[in-house]
């Protein structure tokens, strides 16, 4: 009962830090909150009875999967509409290209949380290695260890991903 | 500008870009909130994967592996050779190698008409 509080506690506290994380690799909100209610369920199922302090890394390394699962399915698809789209006559439009307006309140959500976009932009660009490890060093301030076990790759090879993420990120924002 | 100055300013700009990523996290909708509180309910109602699955899984694989290579000397004993296997075996053999060149080569001469009885007759008055 108590384990399953502390499950408890450590899940919502990771939540909104998981699914932001998420959500630079996948581009979606839905895509990321499927990500991270995969990568919840499987640690919950799994992994609950390991100590606790195991959980943040094991999370993102199942989180991760979760993540390229997605990505990949996307991949595939793409390409099927893509083979698909040679079927369609030229100069027909299809529905889902015509461009609509976004509501001006949404635009000035964006106007306000410019700079944030800005960064996240930056790093959402960034190559997927380097994105992981800049963003579960700084968003979940996992030490070099853990990074390495959340990644499934070596302590000095997240070294050399968080460097060329910073170099990218200074060279493209400036210096904020 | 120093090593020394380079790792100040990428400290500072770390900073200031995990203050900005935290803000971001920090104002997420309480209609997110409510959602990824869901998400955690739906997670901790799962039942645990029952240890027998978790073991036997990995050890069943392990047994069938170790079946399959320990049982591989015993299959050979047991398995007759087909036609197929004997045929690639005789061909591994480089004497009967040679030997089937060589009923190659007598099948081929005796479907030449009259190469035999030409070579017969310039033989012949050699001996003569």
């Amino acid at each position: 009962m108590e384990a399953n509080r502390e499950l408890e506690s450590f899940l919502r506290g990771i939540g909104a830090r998981a699914f932001r994380i998420a959500r630079l690799g996948l581009r979606e909100d839905q895509d990321a909150l499927d990500a991270v209610q995969e990568a919840m369920i499987k640690l919950a199922r799994r992994y609950a009875d390991r100590p606790a302090a195991e959980w943040t890394p094991l999370f993102y390394a199942i989180l991760r999967n979760c993540v390229h699962d997605i990505q990949r399915s996307h991949r595939s698809q793409n390409s099927l509409v893509a083979w698909l789209r040679r079927f369609v006559p030229p100069g027909e439009v299809e529905v889902a290209e015509l461009g609509v307006e976004p509501p001006p309140d949404a635009v000035e959500q964006v106007e306000t949380r410019q700079q944030l976009s800005r960064v996240e932009r930056a790093v959402a660009r960034l190559p997927a290695r380097q994105r992981e490890a800049f963003l579960l060093r700084n968003v979940e301030d996992l030490d070099v260890s853990e990074t390495a076990i959340a990644m499934g790759c070596t302590e000095g090879s997240v070294k050399t991903h968080y460097s060329r993420a910073v170099r990218a990120l200074r060279e493209q924002l400036g210096e904020l | 500008m120093s090593a020394g100055d380079d790792q100040a300013n990428d400290r500072a700009f770390e900073q200031r870009a995990r203050d900005e990523l935290r803000r971001g996290i920090d104002q997420t909708s309480p209609e997110l909130r409510a959602q990824l509180d869901q998400i955690v309910e739906r997670a901790l109602r799962q039942p645990p994967r029952p240890r027998l699955i978790r073991f036997a899984l990995p050890a069943g694989a392990v047994a069938v592996i170790a079946g399959l290579l320990v049982g591989q000397p015993w299959s050979s004993h047991v398995t007759p050779p087909t036609p197929a296997s004997d045929d690639f075996a005789l061909l591994m053999n480089v004497d009967n190698l040679d030997l089937l060149e060589q009923m190659e080569f007598y099948q081929w001469l005796d479907r030449q008409p009259g190469l035999l009885d030409e070579t017969a007759a310039v033989a012949s008055p050699q001996r003569s």
